[in-house]
């Protein structure tokens, strides 16, 4: 839901770069006519009622079973990128729920190129020997959510005539690592590196070197530590700690190891959550998130659910007094 | 619950259970599962009701354009 609102506020970025929007799920036509008037949205939502092109593209959630209603029939949640010929130039399918990928990454991934934005928030260092880095909070238009991928850049800039290295090094020498190192409740995916150039020197052998303007990819979420769907105490921003291992060369001569530290603050969003009561729910008489979290917690429960509404009711009830008891 | 340490799971309720649908650090696609038409083929054609009303086959409404597919859970919770 929060991705829905998310690409409709990317609609201009996207007629921007050509690339027309579907998003589809499982639900009734009007559950999404209602959605899409609460939210504004312009792109096509569509409805496969039945979950026939879920099923016939092989993306069904088969963990789900029948008897899980209203779960059954959703999708491993993922996104195609077609070319002007419809043939899919790449895919976006994450292992975990939590991670969707960010509208401005799906443009970069249809595209073939990384377009960070002017109002992107970013920070800035300078290194050893005039060597100069940014690390820029790309996606989402700076804000972090719950639910929807990010990407951290580190742009390092080198001089003429200097290099750094990626793995593997000779002994004594330190390749280039990008890791994070903050807040607490924000995960990260191995870091996407551009293509090195191959350094062939007497005595050390082959090294794998960047030179010039670098651009290294970390994607990144927030779990719920950060930005959590119930809480409504959440921070209005966080600060996103990384470290930057590095030794910079010429073709001669190495400078020592060094380490930099950049830090970036960027907003949490507020959670975008169900706007709709009593409309388009499979079986139940309720669709507010909370109730639909107790719900959701019944069924990997292997609770009786949804065919009994009062039962449901009850759990929900039940869930309530322990969040009031808790507090 | 409990006979499956692994699967237990403390919830901001202090509710032990296994992970919920809504936890991140639930997995649900494994690493050998398949997620659908491959890259480099075309992407199959289909034809559903918008909620604009509309009756969109994918590859007509598209034209000659470039397209995202996007494959949600619900718009509903």
């Amino acid at each position: 839901m929060t991705q829905l609102v998310e690409l409709q506020a990317a609609m201009p970025k996207f007629a921007e770069a050509g690339i027309r929007l579907y998003a589809i799920s499982y639900d009734e036509i009007g559950a999404l006519q209602a959605f899409a008037e609460s939210h504004d949205i312009t792109f096509e939502l569509l409805s496969d009622d039945g979950s026939k092109v879920i099923r016939e593209f092989g993306i069904l959630n088969h963990h789900v079973t029948e008897e899980q209603v209203p779960f059954h029939g959703i999708p491993f949640p993922g996104t195609y990128l077609v070319d002007e010929d419809g043939v899919v130039t790449a895919k976006s399918f994450h292992r975990s729920l939590a991670q969707r990928q960010s509208p401005e990454g799906l443009i970069d991934a249809a595209l073939g190129e990384l377009l960070l934005r002017p109002d992107e928030p970013t920070t800035a260092a300078e290194g050893d020997s005039g060597i100069s880095f940014a690390l820029t909070y790309h996606g989402g238009n700076g804000i972090i959510r719950g639910g929807t991928m990010r990407e951290l850049v580190l742009s390092v800039d080198l001089p003429d005539g200097l290099h750094i290295y990626d793995e593997p090094v000779a002994d004594g020498m330190v390749a280039t690592t990008f890791t994070l190192a903050g807040p607490t409740g924000l995960r990260s995916l191995p870091v996407r590196k551009p293509p090195t150039e191959t350094l062939d020197l007497p005595g050390v052998g082959p090294l794998q070197v960047w030179s010039g303007r670098v651009d290294f990819v970390m994607p990144v979420w927030a779990t719920a530590e950060i930005a959590s769907l119930l809480r409504d105490d959440n921070p209005d921003s966080v600060t996103i700690e990384v470290v930057v291992d590095y030794q910079a060369c010429t073709d001669k001569a190495c400078l020592l190891p060094q380490r930099e530290r950049l830090s970036l603050e960027v907003a949490v969003g507020a959670y975008v959550g169900p706007a709709l009561r009593g409309s388009g729910m499979r079986g139940a008489d309720e669709t507010t998130m909370d109730t639909m979290k107790w719900i959701g917690a019944m069924v990997t429960r292997g609770l009786e659910t949804t065919s009994d509404p009062d039962a449901a009711i009850a759990y929900l009830e039940q869930g309530r007094q322990a969040a009031s008891f808790d507090e | 619950m409990g006979s499956d340490s692994q699967l237990e799971y403390v919830d901001e309720f202090g509710m032990v259970g296994p992970r919920p649908i809504t936890d991140g650090q639930r997995q649900p696609l494994a690493v050998d599962e398949t997620t659908g038409p491959e890259v480099g083929t075309r992407l199959p054609d289909f034809t559903l009701q918008s909620a604009g009303g509309d009756t969109v086959s994918f590859h007509e409404h598209r034209g000659n354009e470039k397209a995202a597919v996007v494959f949600f859970r619900s718009a509903v919770w």
